[in-house]
């Protein structure tokens, strides 16, 4: 569905992805693990077009976006939901959530898009008349899931969707991460926490210093010394 | 060649071509021409240093140019006190008022304190019309045309040219010393990157408002030495906002931020303006400010380092290129 | 008398939130530091002086044909000025550049005169002591009714709403899919079409003259610093005391005084709350379901 073709990336001067590849097939969950910045959200913001390609190439659905603006991106039905959730402060939850389906193609679903979040997140619905910026962290971490979910995704990529949410909340994230699966929706999740990530994963990369050491089904790489030792402290 | 590369050399070569220039001359026409530029080159210089160096852009500048003009010439026609020194007690009040300024608004990000400039000279203006006791309302104040070196009333041109031309090495000279002093690399850091600078200690208001107080203070004088060549001042010539304007904007032609820039800059553009006005007279009235504005937009657009700036950068890649051909 | 005055305060208000609701927009949304938000009031005057000398038409109809050409006048500048988002110093510059621009060519094609409209009506309503003149009730009105209008466009229409996202979050809009750029553009031109309409009707009530738009770029940073950056909700109640404000000093200290009062205000609140007065208030009113139910 998505395949990233050697790209190299950065700010200014400074370098920060070398020759990095990865592809991910429809349908699956692929995870993408690396120590504090390793250089994920370069390359997810990379992929979303936030940050410019020096070379190489990106292709999605087996059309060639790598100089496509990232509002086209979304349009297409790549859609990301960052890091740090990125709510809009001084909006409204529900405008929040109407924010995700701004675009015109998936307006006319969005009565039922709406529905579907509220049912998802019955606390939304509780608070929709509330400001995104006084929400909780789980709260607003659920808010950001929604709404990336108003927009329709295909390829929906997560940046880092547990950080700072307590033990129990994250296992919730990741249940519904699976649920979303369910729905034919492609996953790349970008996490810190290596275990649970690879667990869900049908497929995961391994970034460091902006290059990809290590890729495998989840499953390997969850048995390999050198990643246990480094990620998981064992 | 070797002597050229002097810096004090060259700007003393500078400065006396300019005078032998008003002693060629000898016409009082061009000879005005002559002072207005000078006078206009002391002003962007003046303001450079706050608006350039400081990155602080005041539009309200003016306040201290009008400020020294009423100081020296109401403590005159009141009091008789000789404009000699009037001129510098005019300085002096510009200095406080820079000081107010200074203290109330230099903590304000960019746009505010220029906004809040703006507001003091618009504030000082009404209140130059208000108080027509003292100031002459919207008349304005004559200096009676009694020449003497007490009146500091001349009647050669030359003399006046030759007391602009005095302000303006001040201006270069303590410009140039503030560039070596501390002050002046605390300026370039803040310039650079304030938070940065301000984390490694470098006091920014400090630094910023030594900026301020010299630039009001030299904009005060040059107001009060104005006020004596033109013999007259009222409250919509010496308050008014678009004269900061025209000033920052000969900065801004020149080059921002250096010492050279704005003189560059009152150097090509106030013998424009005063050839367009009179070429074109009252038929085309604000033509010549209009072409002000279009010059100015252009500069920014395409060489935002200014004439001087981009011409310098030019020079510098050039060496460069010649150096890396000669050790190649 | 006081009464009067406030009531003709709050009739000038009106008119004046446009201007500020229209920077706020420029500064929040376009992330525009616009030095020459004034000199598009005037343009907004001189406008609608032209079309009243060419076609008789009179400001209070006027105003349906001011606003698309102050949008189109809002699109070229915004062209020019776009190069230079997030340099603010070189933003302030090509401002001021621009309203030089704008002022004297205004200077050059209609002289420096005051030109004022001649009033349609010769009587004014009587309400116990206070009289309000007709051509203020109606600017008031019309004022009254743009605002409305745009504040449902902010709050209830997907471009409005995603001018709200964009000046929180350029690059969080962007991922929902909205084309920044012309969000920018947009939200500059309606600044700019406000701008012009509150000039169209000032025309009813003030003269207009070339380095006015000075007096009136002035007027809508303070009000929109007083009612806190970027929040519409505040430079409305801000607009109206500085009506109120230009009013009473007009009337008790006198006219010269009026924009030395309102800008001693200003530097004061920049110096003793930056955030403005109404800080709390924001500008979303509650969405009522207007979706799922
Ligand atoms: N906007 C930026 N400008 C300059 N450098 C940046 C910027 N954003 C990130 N970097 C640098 O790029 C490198 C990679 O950062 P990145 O945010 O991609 O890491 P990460 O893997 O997402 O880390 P984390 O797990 O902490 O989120 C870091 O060295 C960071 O300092
Ligand atoms: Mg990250």
């Amino acid at each position: 569905m998505l395949k990233i073709n050697n790209i190299a990336s950065g700010y200014g001067e400074s370098q920060v992805l070398f020759d990095v590849s990865l592809s991910i097939p429809e349908g699956q969950i692929v995870s993408l693990v690396g120590s504090n910045a390793a250089g994920k959200t370069t390359l997810i913001n990379t992929i979303s077009g936030l940050n410019r390609v020096w070379s190489g190439s990106i292709e999605f659905l087996g059309e060639d976006i790598t100089k496509t603006s990232p509002a086209d991106r979304v349009e297409l039905g790549l859609v990301q939901t960052p890091e740090g959730r990125r709510l809009f402060p001084d909006l409204s939850v529900k405008d929040n959530l109407l924010m995700g389906s701004y675009l015109k193609s998936v307006r006319g679903k969005r009565e039922k898009n709406l529905k579907n979040a509220y049912d998802l997140f019955p606390r939304l619905y509780e608070r929709r008349d509330q400001m995104a910026g006084s929400l909780s962290g789980g709260e607003q971490q659920m808010c950001a899931i929604a709404r990336s979910l108003m927009t329709c995704p295909k390829l929906l990529i997560l940046d880092e969707p547990s950080l700072g949410l307590a033990p129990i909340l994250i296992m919730q994230v990741f249940e519904i991460i699976k649920d979303i699966q369910k729905e034919n929706v492609t996953i790349l999740l970008v996490e810190q926490n290596v275990q649970q990530a690879l667990k869900l994963a049908d497929k995961g990369y391994v970034l460091e210093s902006g290059k990809v050491t290590m890729e495998g089904t989840g499953e390997f790489l969850l048995h390999d010394d050198g990643l246990r030792k480094a990620y998981l402290g064992m | 060649m070797k002597l050229l590369n002097n810096k004090i050399i060259r700007w003393a070569a500078f400065f006396l071509v300019l005078i032998i220039a008003g002693l060629v001359v000898d016409n009082n026409y061009y000879l005005d021409i002559l002072i207005t530029v000078v006078f206009y080159a002391c002003m962007a210089s003046a303001w450079n240093i706050v608006g350039g160096y400081a990155g602080q852009v005041s539009v309200g500048h003016v306040a201290f140019l009008g400020l020294g003009a009423y100081t020296s010439t109401i403590l005159f026609l009141k009091l008789n006190i000789t404009p000699l020194i009037g001129i510098f007690a005019g300085g002096i009040m510009a200095m406080v008022l820079a000081l107010l300024i200074g203290f109330l608004t230099i903590r304000l990000r960019g746009p505010f304190f220029t906004l809040s400039t703006i507001a003091i000279a618009e504030i000082l203006l009404v209140l130059a019309v208000r108080f027509h006791g003292l100031t002459g309302g919207s008349e304005g104040l004559n200096i009676p045309y009694r020449p003497s070196v007490y009146n500091f009333v001349f009647k050669s041109y030359f003399t006046y040219y030759m007391m602009f031309i005095l302000l303006m090495i001040a201006i270069v000279a303590v410009i140039s010393y503030i560039n070596k002093s501390r002050t002046g690399f605390y300026l370039r850091a803040v310039r650079e990157d304030e938070t940065a600078a301000s984390s490694l200690g470098v006091d920014v208001l400090r630094s910023k408002l030594t900026a301020l107080l010299v630039s009001a203070f030299f904009t005060g004088v040059g107001g009060a030495l104005y006020a004596q060549y033109l013999l007259f001042i009222d409250p919509h010539t010496v308050f008014t906002v678009s004269f900061s304007t025209k000033v920052a904007a000969l900065s801004i032609v020149g080059g921002i931020g250096t010492v050279i820039g704005p003189i560059v800059g009152s150097f090509i553009l106030t013998p424009l303006e005063i050839f367009l006005r009179s070429q074109l007279g009252g038929t085309y009235q604000g033509l010549y400010l209009l072409i002000y504005g279009v010059i100015m937009v252009s500069v920014i657009l395409i060489i935002p380092k200014g004439i001087y700036g981009a011409l310098s950068d030019a020079i510098k890649r050039r060496r460069k290129q010649v150096k890396n051909e000669l050790s190649a | 008398m006081l009464l009067q005055l406030i009531i003709s305060g709050i009739l000038l208000g009106g008119v004046y939130a446009l201007t500020s609701m229209g920077l706020s927009l420029v500064f929040g949304v376009s992330k525009i530091v616009n030095f020459a938000h004034g000199d598009f009031v005037v343009i907004g005057m001189y406008s609608a002086l032209s079309i009243f000398y060419v076609t008789g038409l009179v400001p209070y109809i006027s105003w349906i044909i001011v606003i698309p050409i102050s949008f189109g006048v809002g699109y070229l500048a915004y062209q020019l000025m776009k190069r230079t988002i997030g340099e603010d110093v070189n933003q302030i510059f090509i401002t001021i550049g621009l309203s030089m621009i704008i002022q004297n060519l205004i200077l050059m094609l209609y002289k420096s005169d005051y030109r004022a409209m001649k009033s349609l009506f010769d009587s004014s309503i009587k309400l116990g002591n206070v009289y309000i003149s007709y051509e203020s009730l109606l600017a008031f009105g019309i004022a009254v009714l743009v605002t409305i209008g745009f504040l449902w466009f902010l709050n209830k229409t997907d471009t409005g709403r995603a001018m709200r996202a964009v000046s929180q979050d350029k690059s969080a809009a962007s991922l929902m899919g909205v084309k920044v750029e012309k969000i920018s553009v947009l939200a500059f031109g309606l600044g700019i079409s406000m701008a012009g309409l509150a000039g169209c009707l000032l025309l009813t009530m003030y003269a207009a003259y070339p380095t006015a738009g000075g007096v009136y770029n002035l007027l809508a940073w303070v009000i929109v610093v007083l009612g806190g950056l970027g929040q519409v909700g505040g430079a409305l109640a801000a607009a109206f005391i500085i009506g109120i404000c230009e009013t009473l000093t007009g009337f008790y200290i006198g006219p010269d005084f009026r924009q030395v009062v309102y800008y001693l205000f200003f530097i004061a609140i920049l110096i003793i709350k930056p955030q403005g007065l109404f800080s709390g208030i924001k500008l979303h009113k509650k969405v009522k379901d207007e979706v799922t139910e």
